[in-house]
């Protein structure tokens, strides 16, 4: 049986037994665990205690201040016996039942009403009465949370030292009667002074066993003043934690460390100043690191876990401590948890090329297959549309292309192209006629286009002789255009003039003398 | 009976042949019977020199007048009253361009076509482009009804000299071209423009 100890300051608080379920704990009622923190150290929902196998995990559920362990704060910890998690202004440890502590005086304890079964109580009847009969100190700790779950708490004293005074001073109260004879009274009288005596002893003894415990517990508890620091409370924690720790040792480094945190910007000490004594050094990252490292090795992958997580608060961005995380995640993980590799894909249905099929590319699902197929498709018809429109040279680029990615045989796409092959024929001898027309008509630039358009579009047909004509008639009635454009200028009449200049720069190449002069005279 | 009709004949051709002006005969050496000097020409004055600028030659017994603005002057036969004879105008004009020898033909095929445009009732127009003596000239010929009911014959001369055009206008009536086609052929090839 394991059992959860929720300890304020140096009081025990509560314990619990934990029994596998997942308790919940935080300010809030709804809570399992109700951790009333008027300070609000304690978020609403805080955290919950799952179990894990024999252990116990100490989950943080995304609080304001989160769980702290060892001055980190973690996302998560084994709250294995020994290890203490501070919530705000509380410690949380387990113990196995044989080892749970009996509650100091002036402690309370407090059981939650989920565990509030008759065999849970270990406590009360502890306490019953010796508080009254002894003559020992007993101060019930103030703002002890009483919750609406919570069993009404009682002062524990220590039983130990309690039930024996308790047994003489009834034989004290005895020995105060009168017994009815001078021996008895003698006999009483001695009873009765070795009762005093007795009891002086053993008001005596509990007394320095009070004071010896008290003196013997710890006078802060870091990881609570960790919190309460982390948590921007540093008054709180400067008046509970880290004040009576520097009373108690004015150098302990710990609670300078946290005084240094709630004030950022002491003044430097003097070079005088002793140095403090010497105190564990704190390790660093790169240590912590290792000895993470070194727990992965060892298969101790929460405590790894647990180390990298504190690391990863403070320096989320350092790349090794991210690796390790990554590292213990994975150790903690079962053998099993490895994804199955992706089940082969389905084998997909062809369709043949005569239907307008393609073949099917590696790794392609039927889904992408038919899309495939469905938009090469639509591009083939779009180029019989081309074809049909007897737009001859755009539906042989688009046959081409398509001819270039589908397999043989693929539709009718053999006969499209043959038929745009005498598509382009007829229609290079159309436009060879037309340049003809043209060029009867006096249109020798539109004639050589058609010339020069008919033999690209068939080059079987020979266009040289025609366009050395043409070109021939250009450079003549260019000529014959500068030369009237120049007489017409020199006379004067420049509206002649320029018209017959405007047919040189029709006819005459660029590279023609009159060809600027033209021009330039146009421009006048 | 016969050789008197015979010896009528021959006196009425020599009559004839004396009666013929001396100067429309033609003189051997003239290549061009439009355009060229005549070897021994008669009835011609000396060359005449205007404003320094070029020298013709023009025929003797003439009239001449002194002309304004775009006409240098005018030559007119002397001619007893209500007989047709001839006249020749001088003129000229300035040019935008300079012509270039090789150019002549075209210049003359667009002043042809001007004056096509501008006499509507011409008729039988030729253009020709001459040579004489290392010089050029356009040389457009037409017909115009007279004022007299009959045809003038036009024969005009045109001869670019730098960036100006000079217009040489020889016209007779269209019965006597012959008569007066030497004197303006001669009249024609003596313009010398003079270098400055």
């Amino acid at each position: 049986m394991t059992k959860l100890l929720i300890y304020r300051g140096d009081a025990l608080h509560g314990e619990y037994d934990l029994k596998g379920q997942t308790v919940h704990i935080g300010r809030s009622p709804q809570n399992d665990i109700v951790l009333e923190d008027p300070s609000k150290g304690v978020s609403r929902q805080h955290a919950e205690l799952r179990a894990e196998g024999p252990h116990y995990m100490l989950v943080d559920l995304e609080s304001q201040n989160g769980i702290w362990v060892h001055g980190s704060r973690v996302p998560s910890v084994r709250l294995d016996p020994g290890v203490t998690a501070a919530l705000g202004p509380f410690r949380l440890t387990t113990v196995e039942a044989a080892d749970a502590p009996a509650p100091a005086p002036g402690e309370f304890v407090m059981e939650p009403t989920e565990y509030s079964r008759p065999e849970a109580r270990t406590i009360p009847e502890a306490v019953d009465g010796p508080g009254a009969v002894l003559d020992v100190p007993v101060t019930p700790a103030a703002g002890v949370p009483v919750t609406p779950q919570a069993v009404p708490v009682v002062p524990a004293g220590p039983p130990a030292t309690s039930q024996e005074p308790t047994e003489k001073s009834q034989a004290a109260v005895d020995a105060r009667q009168p017994a009815g004879g001078p021996r008895k009274s003698l006999a009483a009288i001695v009873v009765a002074a070795a009762a005093v005596v007795l009891l002086i002893g053993a008001s005596g003894f509990g007394a320095y066993a009070w004071l010896h415990k008290r003196a013997a517990r710890p006078v802060w508890d870091r990881d609570v003043a960790a919190a309460l620091v982390g948590s921007g409370k540093c008054d709180e924690a400067m008046r509970e934690q880290i004040g009576p720790a520097l009373n108690a040792n004015p150098n302990d480094a710990e609670a300078l460390a946290l005084k240094a945190q709630c004030a950022p910007t002491p003044p430097p000490a003097p070079p005088t100043a002793p140095a403090p004594p010497a105190a564990p050094p704190e390790k660093t990252v790169a240590e912590k690191l290792d000895d993470a490292e070194a727990s992965i090795a060892a298969k101790d992958c929460q405590a790894a876990l647990d180390a990298v997580n504190a690391i990863l608060t403070d320096t989320p961005d350092d790349a090794r401590a991210k690796d390790l995380a990554a590292k213990a995640a994975a150790c903690l993980k079962p053998a099993d948890a490895t994804p199955a590799a992706p089940a082969a894909p389905a084998a997909v249905v062809k369709i043949s090329p005569s239907q307008g099929g393609l073949d099917v590319l590696p790794g392609e699902t039927q889904r992408e297959y038919t899309k495939r197929v469905a938009a090469m498709r639509k591009r083939f018809e779009d180029a019989v549309a081309l074809l049909q429109g007897q737009h001859y040279q755009q539906a042989s680029k688009e046959f081409e292309a398509i001819a270039a990615i589908v397999p043989s045989g693929y539709l009718d796409l053999a006969q499209k192209r043959a038929d745009i092959k005498a598509g382009i024929k007829d229609e290079a001898r159309a436009v060879y006629a037309s340049g003809r027309q043209a060029e009867q008509q006096g249109d020798l630039n539109g004639a050589l286009q058609r010339y020069q358009r008919a033999h690209d579009a068939d080059p079987s047909i020979d266009v040289t002789a025609d366009v050395a004509r043409v070109n021939g008639q250009k450079l003549t009635l260019g000529q014959q255009a500068c030369k009237l454009g120049d007489a017409n200028y020199a006379l004067g009449q420049n509206a002649d003039a320029t018209a017959q200049y405007q047919r040189v720069l029709e006819l005459l190449p660029e590279s023609d003398a009159c060809y600027g002069r033209a021009k330039s005279r146009i421009k006048r | 009976m016969i050789r008197t009709h015979l010896l009528g004949l021959a006196v009425s051709v020599l009559a004839l042949s004396a009666a013929v002006p001396a100067f429309a005969q033609q003189s051997p050496g003239v290549t061009d019977p439009w355009f060229g000097r005549m070897s021994k020409p008669k009835d011609i004055d000396p060359p005449k020199t205007f404003a320094n600028t070029f020298s013709i030659e023009l025929p003797k017994d003439w009239q001449l007048a002194p002309g304004h603005t775009n006409t240098i002057f005018g030559v007119t036969e002397k001619t007893k009253r209500f007989l047709v004879g001839a006249a020749i105008v001088l003129e000229y004009s300035q040019l935008q361009a300079a012509v270039d020898p090789s150019l002549l033909p075209t210049v003359g095929q667009v002043q042809l076509t001007e004056l096509q445009k501008r006499e509507l009732s011409g008729s039988k127009f030729t253009q020709q482009i001459k040579s004489a003596d290392g010089r050029q000239a356009i040389v457009i010929q037409y017909d115009r009804p007279g004022l007299s009911g009959g045809s003038d014959h036009v024969v005009q001369y045109s001869y670019p000299v730098g960036t100006t055009m000079y217009y040489l206008i020889c016209i007779s009536s269209a019965d006597q071209v012959e008569k007066y086609r030497p004197i303006f052929a001669h009249v024609a090839a003596s313009f010398t423009p003079l270098k400055k």
